[in-house]
Order: structure tokens, then C-alpha cells, then sequence
């Protein structure tokens, strides 16, 4: 529990000061970039499915940006 | 001039308003019969080196996209999986194979260890087979609030799987800001292929523990995430995922083994034995990024922790570079390291099997160890709504203590994506 703490702080800690600098929110008509399929976030979800079925397997931090999905016997 | 330029202006917009009217009833009708699918094909080739596992995965999606804003997803997946992998045993130059190959496994003689001069095979051939399905119903409500259902299915030769799970995001602050909470409910059976019944959690010369029924675990997950979009060519989402695992936690085919102090050969073997909780947190943290000459940043970072004393750290970077208007390639770089379970152990000594450690594995995966992969992705885009990538990876893994702790892989995955009804 405690590195949960200092990890928030952290995340916390950068998130205001790099946002503070580069936050210029767009307005409606200027998300023209935001809206192609490249930058869709986290990236090609087909590829990313496939990324975190072969590291679930290998490793054992078994939890990530997603829930749900299914489980395997993995060896 | 500029009389001239406000009156073009004007039956510019006149004329766009008519044609918009023109078009209405007809939009309502495509509404109300019509709406647009989406194909994906996926295959995937993983092959470890020295002859380990290898799998190779065939994955069907289609997505129904109703004009009225909901969706309807199924996805359908079939994996081969072959090879061989560590058991736990510990190599030993010039023994003698004791163990042979089932569905997933192996049947472990009994009589074994060093006094009878046999000694168990420290990697186990395997074949298996997975097939799955996956429904997801996606629904928007007033432009703002996304709600989403779904359960999985996929059943091996000796394991299940069936979940559901519920999602709910809002779009906050013009759309700049938006908040997504999960749930996800698993509930996994594995029913090993070891003569006599499965999970063998404790010495295998002598009875087995526990009955089939003790092959259950429920997997219980919760997320909760903020998108938030910081500028017109950056988005940025943290999202924290908490979980708990209860139920039969051990893999019934790993074993640890028990060495002899003086000749350290192998003495005996134990089936291994996990606790049968498991809490799992992590904090995710991704950024999109635009470059100003369409180039994209995708970053990614990890923290992992969970009250098996294991926290790891992981750190993925894609870089995609467009050649041209339909076609780029995509450079990916991962860097993960994660320490060691507290029961984890490579092997015991015969203090250790007199005073046996509550929980304890040999299994690799569990201990301190490093991954790296490295790899480059080519798509092009064939038409409007096709798209084709095809990308190629090498793995490497690094741990620390046992028989096993060097492995590499190689990854070839293609995917083709058609949409239709556009």
C-alpha cells in the first residue's frame, strides 16, 4: 500500500507540472488530428489484444489496462 | 470585392442548406434499416527458441455499427498451442526421461528422485488447443455517456473460462475530459489431465490433496480511468485496475524440487502450491502525441503491484511514420522488469523439506526478471476502408535464479480490417 501512495504522488506530481506548460485545450473544431484512427488511444486495439495475451503469459504481473476478455491456462 | 464574396457566401450556404434538407428523409430511412460492419482478421505466430512453446492464434471480429449508436461486437478465437515448458524439475546431465505427454502436461511416476535413479524431465512436452468467443453491445446515450456489456467464453483441453463484465464512460468538459469505471467477473475451472484427479498440491509420492471441484478460481476486476485531451495534438489516460484472484491459484503441472545437500542431484519432487488469494493493482499511465509532421508518439508505462511481494515496472514505446498518404511503418520498443514472488524458489535443499515453506514455485515466471522486445510493424491502407499491417518482433527474456533463465522469442502477427456500409 505504501508504494500505491508514493506512485499516485508521483503520477500526480508530473501530471500537474507537464500539463500546466502544454495544456491548451482545442476547441471543437480544431480536433481535425485527435480524430484519426492513428491516435486512437492506446493504439491498434487488435495489436495490443495480442501484446498483452503473450506478457499475461510470461509474466506475472497479470493485470493491465483492460478487464475482462478471458482467461487461458497459459504456459 | 467583399459584397461579391458575402453574396457567394451566402448561396453557398443557402445551396449546402437545401441539399442538407434534400438528403434528410434519406438518412432516415439508412437509419433506421442500415448500419455499418467492421471485419478483422488476425493471425499471430509465436515461436520460442530451443523448441519451447509455440502458438499459433486465429482471431475473427466483427462490429455491427448501428446508425442509431450502439454496437454489437463478437469476436471469435481459436489458439494451437505445442512445445515443451519448464516443470520445475531440475535438469540433471544424462537422467532418463520419467514423464509423458497428455493433453497439457504430464503424469508423474511415482518413485522417483535420486534413490531410485530416475529422475523427472525439466521440460514437458504439451499440445492444447483454445477456442473462444467474445460478445461486447456498446450504447450511447445523449452524445455523452457510453455504456458497454459484454462476456467471454473460451474453453481448453483442460481449463475454462467464462466472464462478463460492464463498462460506463462520460464525456466531461466539452468532450476534453472524459471518465470511464469497469467491472469484470472470471470465473476459470482447470481440470489438469493428471491420472487420479487434478490439483496435486503437495508431495507426489502419496495421495492426492484435493478433488476436481478445487479446480475453481473467480477473478474479480475493477477499473477506473481519466482521458483527458491536453492539447490539439496530445491525449493522455491514466487508468487504475485493481483485482483479486480466489480459488485453486497453482498450476497443477509445475513442480519444485528438492536437492541432495551433498551430491545435489535431485532427491525428491513436490508439486508446487500457490496461495489461494491473490490482490493485484496497477496504474497505467499512456500518452498520444501528434509531431507536426503526422509522425505519432504512442507512450505507455506500467506500475504492478499485488501482496505477493511482486511489483514490476513496465515501459512501451511506439513510433509510427507515415510514407506517403495510405501507407507507414511502426517502430516498438519494451522494456518490463518485475521481482520475485516471496514463495518463489528455483529449488529447496533438505532443510527446506524438513520444515516445507507453506507456498511455495519453481515456476519461472515468477521470478526476478527482466523482458525486452523490440520490433517493427508495415500497414497500408488499400482503399478507404482497408487496412493492412503486418509487424515482426523478437522477445528476450532474463531471470535470475534455476535451470531456465534465458528465453527468447519470435512474433509474426498480421491483421486486415474492412469496413463496410460507409
Amino acid at each position: 500500500m505504501k508504494w500505491s501512495v508514493w506512485v499516485v504522488l508521483f503520477f500526480a506530481s508530473v501530471t500537474s507540472q507537464g500539463c500546466a506548460s502544454i495544456y491548451k485545450p482545442p476547441q471543437p473544431w480544431e480536433r481535425d488530428i485527435l480524430a484519426q484512427d492513428k491516435m486512437l488511444i492506446g493504439g491498434d486495439p487488435l495489436e495490443i489484444q495480442i501484446d498483452d495475451k503473450i506478457t499475461f503469459s510470461k509474466e506475472a504481473s497479470s493485470i493491465g489496462r483492460s478487464i475482462g476478455g478471458g482467461g487461458c491456462g497459459c504456459n | 470585392m467583399q459584397l461579391k464574396q458575402k453574396k457567394s457566401l451566402t448561396e453557398a450556404l443557402a445551396l449546402a442548406t437545401c441539399s442538407l434538407l434534400s438528403q434528410a428523409p434519406q438518412n432516415a430511412m439508412a437509419t433506421a434499416t442500415e448500419g455499418d460492419w467492421d471485419f478483422d482478421v488476425s493471425m499471430l505466430n509465436y515461436q520460442e527458441a530451443d523448441a519451447r512453446v509455440r502458438v499459433v492464434e486465429l482471431d475473427i471480429n466483427s462490429k455491427w455499427q448501428r446508425k442509431d449508436d450502439s454496437a454489437l461486437s463478437f469476436k471469435v478465437v481459436s489458439d494451437s498451442m505445442t512445445g515443451a515448458t519448464p516443470s520445475g524439475a531440475s535438469k540433471v546431465a544424462g537422467a532418463q526421461s520419467q514423464t509423458s505427454t497428455t493433453a497439457s502436461g504430464t503424469v508423474v511416476a511415482s518413485d522417483v528422485g535420486e534413490a531410485a535413479g530416475k529422475f523427472l524431465d525439466p521440460l514437458v512436452d504439451f499440445v492444447d488447443r483454445r477456442n473462444g468467443f467474445v460478445v461486447d453491445w456498446e450504447n450511447v446515450f445523449a452524445r455523452t455517456i457510453t455504456t458497454n456489456l459484454g462476456g467471454a467464453y473460451s474453453v481448453e483441453d483442460d481449463y475454462s473460462s467464462m466472464g462478463v463484465n460492464g463498462s460506463a464512460g462520460i464525456d466531461l468538459n466539452n468532450k476534453l475530459t472524459r471518465v470511464d469505471v469497469g467491472l469484470a467477473w472470471t470465473w476459470d475451472t482447470v481440470s489438469p489431465s493428471v491420472a487420479g484427479g487434478p490439483p496435486p498440491e503437495g508431495e507426489i509420492v502419496g495421495g492426492r490433496l484435493f478433488s476436481y471441484d478445487d479446480g475453481h478460481k473467480l477473478i474479480v476486476d475493477k477499473s477506473v480511468g481519466v482521458t483527458q485531451v491536453l492539447n490539439r495534438r496530445t491525449v493522455t489516460k491514466l487508468t487504475y485496475v485493481t483485482g483479486t484472484t480466489d480459488g485453486y491459484l497453482s498450476d497443477p503441472y509445475k513442480l519444485v524440487t528438492v536437492h541432495n545437500d551433498v551430491s545435489d542431484l535431485p532427491k525428491s519432487y513436490y508439486y508446487e502450491k500457490r496461495p489461494n488469494t491473490h490482490a493485484r493493482d496497477a496504474l497505467n499511465l499512456e500518452l498520444m502525441h501528434q509531431m507536426a509532421g503526422g509522425a505519432v508518439f504512442n507512450g505507455y508505462y506500467r506500475f504492478f503491484w499485488d501482496d505477493w511481494d511482486i511489483s514490476s515496472h513496465t515501459l512501451d514505446m511506439r513510433y509510427r511514420i507515415d510514407l506517403g498518404a495510405s501507407q507507414y511503418i511502426q517502430l516498438h520498443g519494451r522494456y518490463y522488469t518485475q521481482t520475485a514472488a516471496d514463495f518463489y524458489h528455483a529449488r529447496l535443499t533438505e532443510a527446506d523439506e524438513r520444515n516445507l515453506p507453506e507456498y511455495m514455485s519453481a515456476d519461472y515466471r515468477l521470478d526476478e526478471l527482466t523482458t525486452t522486445t523490440l520490433g517493427i510493424k508495415y500497414g497500408f491502407n488499400f482503399s478507404q476502408f482497408g487496412h493492412f499491417r503486418i509487424r515482426y518482433e523478437t522477445m528476450e527474456q532474463q531471470g535470475t535464479t534455476g535451470d531456465y533463465t534465458q528465453l527468447k522469442a519470435k512474433i509474426l502477427h498480421a491483421a486486415v480490417t474492412v469496413k463496410f456500409g460507409r
